[in-house]
């Protein structure tokens, strides 16, 4: 092949390769690095191969390059996940651009990046990835236009892909809004988002610090009330109650539904949008009276589940009483008391020897915080470790209380709750969520992962169950100013220099309102669904739920989606941009010269035209000759020099402000 | 890695005719389908669709509905690309039965540029072309053809898939077209009949056309290169030169009726191989077929006439 075919080969696969590059960078951030790495690595031959040529490799080369990037994709995501299923996808559109051959190898490969970006919609649907998506579509399209058609230059490519996304908003938003939406799906529903949770519904003393400090929102409250304090926003999940020396677990218990529970304090009003976290359970400040999500059973416990795991994003209202406290279900005391038979034995010997010195369980429960606050207790989210075989001959307790003394909520928790139980107090641990923060700019609060928190429920009377959160005792400002606090003033030390503290307003402000955008975004756009679709063809008096509505509201989107075709119609007629520049200004002096009383008569052309008038208006001999001078070389010159156009409507242009100009200096006169 | 996809859709679906949607515009028919990339995409679609109903993904509903309106807003391009484009034919060069009738249309638009313009004739069309506003631009179907006579077309279809490529729209423009094809000529004996008769002559033809008999010889440098015989070169022989024992008489008539052969076209083969090989020894020939009589005469003019006859007989 020659040289001018090649350059005509590398000119038009940069479309594609771009397009897939476009749209594989999102998901960078979800897929391994190694993946990364080798998809940059062969883009970037890629990219060399186009400045000078080198070697595309072979049909067999190919093919086992795809077997071990199969196997990579598969290996680093153990098993096939999302990721693992994104990964793939990457990797085999990363080698289609090795077979840009032909044409038909080019639009398959574009097709197939429109399918990746979709799967990047999978793993995060913020407003931002949005935007960033349709970028990429633009971008896409433009490809898939000049693939097709490799005529028009770049910037033409560009705008009408532009264009036609212009064209179809409209469109967009009418089907979005009127698309009739099926609850439930069709059939069930694989987890989608993945994210990472800080909620777990086990506990136990070996497990490291989940929740990290992923920053990530778990779920979003807008009160419709007073905000509670911060110390009273403890948010109930789930309550784990069976303890087999080693992990906490959730107790069997009958649920219902009903209404909810009685409650004699300070009614608090709130929704809740939660974020998917794969599992069934609901969040609601303690002490929740009442939740109304669809199909959820609320326990006897206070907590609530929902039907099916929480795969898309969820809202719901929920009312809550910071006052009341959980009643004693009867039935259930033993539950709570339940221990393991052997193990840990110096707790049992500790607290034996506590009880006897307390008059009250009052006493020893305070005993007990006593010993968290003064005997050297760490928070730590990494804590030294507790050797797998005292936790699993279930000593696990003994270690942390005499030995390690490092840990977070979960290790307190479930160390106190075990100080309880041991001398016959009924005690349970209750996950959930502490503190949340208020954005300044939109009135709600943020809940995030980092928040997740455990805390403890004891019994003393027989009748409710009091809250005692032990990490208090160790990091009093946990609660109050939430995990970063508490790690912070760990580490630094709380001495910070005042730009460091600017910057770090700054980027707060920059996170509340991206936080606020992308919670609108959720709210109404992304929790758009068909109680919205009733509520707003109430508003404009169509009742879906009346026999008629639906046939009105199908009525309503044909003229709708009409009048979108009409802006599509009408958005093409504009997009006309070749007018006739030389007719245009030729035209704007024969009106010019018509109005000073020397219209063009059709016949004339252009020479004689101006003759004419020089004939009449020596004076003007000069503009008038050069115009009609520069006009018959455009028209009837095909050689003509480039820079003519330009000079014509200078020409054309400064004799009108002329005439202007000396029109005006004689009415003063 | 291979994709199967395109290669099964194009063999199931050759032509998707049955997914045309015909509709009608200021009195002229146009017809809409996907092409086999729009397939692929509308089925892309149609599983993302599935996909955001299945998990009630806002998110994805979205971004289907956007790709989903981009190609239907992509039809009006479609059709202001296809809309008001005038077609002029071009004077066609006759060919022989079995060549490739080259057909000339001058595509001509006034407002904008056009772009990816395709013209299609008889299942045959072009290469796609760019049409710049009032620059008129030509583009050349290949017609294969397969018997003499007249190619009279009175409309060409004009099909684009700009901007996508994935949905083509196509309608019919009125344009008068005629090729004339004249007989695959037969090679053979000159035959002449007998000079100025019309008639019940033609076994004194034959017979005198035995005395005429040329054979080839191989090519010596020197020799005319008209009088080349190419076929043998084409057959993948040396080249020859046909040698005329005995020059026919001054004045020859070739007719229809003194030729060997049992059908009508293998006579008119033969008459057409005739005609050129006499035109090509410059000799003054004429032709009889039935009622027609063209004197004799030479020159190019003299042989298209003749040829034509032959086509049109």
């Amino acid at each position: 092949m020659n040289s001018k075919h090649t350059d005509m080969q590398t000119s038009s696969s940069l479309p594609s390769l771009v397009a897939v590059i476009l749209c594989s960078l999102p998901h960078f951030l979800n897929i391994s690095l190694v993946a990364t790495l080798t998809c940059l690595i062969i883009w970037c031959y890629q990219g060399l191969s186009m400045v000078r040529r080198l070697p595309v490799p072979g049909l067999f080369l190919r093919t086992v390059a795809g077997t071990v990037l199969f196997a990579i994709a598969v290996g680093l995501n153990e098993g096939l996940t999302l990721e693992a299923f994104v990964t793939l996808l990457i990797f085999s559109i990363t080698l289609k651009t090795f077979e840009l051959r032909t044409k038909r190898d080019r639009i398959v490969t574009i097709i197939l990046c429109y399918f990746l970006i979709f799967s990047s919609m999978l793993l995060n649907d913020s407003i931002f990835a949005f935007a960033y998506l349709l970028l990429t579509i633009v971008c896409i399209t433009a490809s898939l236009i000049t693939v097709n058609f490799p005529g028009p230059t770049l910037k033409q490519t560009l705008s009408l892909a532009g264009r036609l996304s212009l064209q179809a908003l409209p469109f967009v938003v009418v089907l979005f809004v009127l698309f009739p939406r099926i609850q439930g799906g069709l059939w069930g529903r694989p987890p989608v988002i993945t994210s990472v949770s800080g909620f777990t519904d086990e506990i136990s003393l070996n497990a490291v610090a989940r929740i990290a400090m992923s920053n990530k929102a778990a779920f979003r409250v807008s009160f419709s009330g007073e905000v509670p304090q911060p110390e009273q926003l403890y948010w109930r999940g789930i309550v784990l109650s069976r303890f087999d020396g080693k992990t906490w677990r959730e107790a069997k218990m009958g649920r219902s539904f009903f209404r909810g529970y009685y409650g004699e304090g300070k009614k608090i009003n709130y929704t809740v949008t939660l974020e998917p976290h794969n599992r069934r359970n609901l969040f609601a400040l303690d002490l929740p009276l009442r939740v109304d999500a669809p199909r959820t059973r609320a326990g006897k416990d206070y907590t609530w589940l929902t039907w099916r795991p929480v795969t898309t994003r969820l809202q719901y209202q929920a009312e809550s009483s910071t006052d009341d406290r959980p009643r004693v279900a009867d039935s259930y005391t033993r539950t709570y008391l339940q221990l393991p038979r052997d193990g840990n034995s110096r707790s049992q010997i500790m607290a034996a020897q506590w009880r006897s010195e307390s008059d009250s369980d009052k006493e020893y429960i305070d005993k007990v915080l006593d010993y968290f606050k003064t005997a050297e207790f760490r928070y730590s989210l990494s804590p030294e470790a507790i050797s797998p075989d005292l936790i699993s001959g279930g000593n696990g307790i003994d270690a942390f209380l005499f030995d390690t003394k490092e840990g977070f909520c979960e290790y307190y928790a479930s160390a106190f709750a075990y100080l309880m139980r041991v001398v016959g107090i009924p005690a349970r641990l209750v996950a959930g969520y502490l503190g949340g923060e208020i954005n300044p700019y939109g009135d709600y609060m943020v809940v995030r992962q980092s928040d997740a928190h455990v805390w403890c429920e004891v019994s003393i009377d027989g009748v409710t169950w009091q809250r005692i959160d032990p990490t208090l005792w160790v990091a009093p400002n946990r609660a109050t100013q939430g995990l970063n606090a508490v790690l912070s003033s760990a580490v630094s030390g709380g001495n910070e220099n005042n730009q460091v503290t600017a910057l770090r307003n700054f980027f707060n402000i920059v996170v509340n309102y991206a936080d606020l955008i992308n919670s609108r975004w959720n709210q109404w756009v992304l929790g758009y669904s068909s109680s919205s679709q009733i509520l707003l063809f109430r508003s404009i008096g169509v009742d879906l739920k009346l026999p008629g509505g639906v046939f009105q509201a199908v009525i309503v989107g044909l003229i709708l989606l009409t009048a979108c075709g009409f802006i599509a119609v009408v958005l093409v007629r504009t997009g006309k941009e070749n007018k006739d520049e030389v007719a245009f200004y030729w035209q704007k002096f024969s009106t010019l010269m018509g109005r000073m009383g020397f219209p063009r008569p059709s016949h004339q052309g252009p020479v004689a035209y101006g003759q004419n008038i020089i004939e009449q208006r020596p004076d003007l001999r000069d503009d008038i000759d050069e115009i009609t001078g520069l006009y018959t070389q455009l028209r009837f010159n095909p050689e003509c020099p480039a820079e003519t156009l330009p000079r014509f409507i200078q020409a054309v242009k400064s004799f009108k402000l002329d005439q202007k100009q000396k029109a005006f200096r004689q009415t003063n006169s | 890695m291979r994709f199967p996809t395109t290669a099964l859709i194009s063999d199931f679906f050759p032509r998707l005719d049955f997914l045309r949607l015909p509709f009608r515009w200021k009195k002229q028919s146009y017809t809409l389908r996907p092409t086999r990339y729009g397939i692929i995409f509308l089925l892309m679609l149609t599983a993302l669709f599935i996909g955001s109903v299945n998990h009630n993904n806002n998110f994805g509903y979205l971004l289907t509905f956007l790709l989903g309106s981009v190609v239907l807003v992509s039809l009006t391009h479609t059709f202001a690309n296809l809309k008001e484009i005038f077609i002029s034919p071009v004077p066609v060069k006759p060919v022989f039965a079995g060549q490739m009738a080259e057909i000339g249309l001058l595509l001509h638009c006034k407002t904008t540029r056009r772009i990816g313009i395709n013209v299609c004739m008889q299942s045959c069309s072009g290469m796609p072309i760019d049409l710049f506003d009032n620059v008129s631009a030509t583009i050349t179907i290949a017609l294969p053809t397969t018997e003499r006579g007249v190619i009279k077309e009175k409309s060409v279809t004009v099909k684009t898939d700009f901007p996508l490529g994935l949905m083509e729209m196509q309608t019919t423009v009125p344009v008068s077209i005629s090729c004339l094809v004249y007989p695959a000529p037969i090679p053979g004996p000159l035959i002449a009949s007998a000079a100025g008769t019309e008639q019940g002559d033609g076994a004194p033809a034959a017979a005198r056309g035995d005395t005429d008999f040329s054979e080839l010889s191989p090519y010596r440098i020197g020799d005319d290169l008209r009088r080349a015989h190419w076929k043998s070169l084409a057959a993948g022989k040396d080249l020859h030169t046909i040698k005329f024992e005995e020059a026919p008489t001054v004045g020859t008539m070739f007719s229809l009726a003194s030729m060997p052969g049992k059908d009508l076209e293998t006579k008119l083969g033969l008459l057409c191989s005739m005609v050129l090989t006499a035109e090509s020894q410059h000799l003054e020939y004429g032709l009889i077929l039935g009622n027609k009589v063209t004197a004799r005469a030479s020159g190019v003019t003299h042989k298209n006439a003749c040829l034509e006859a032959l086509a049109l007989y």
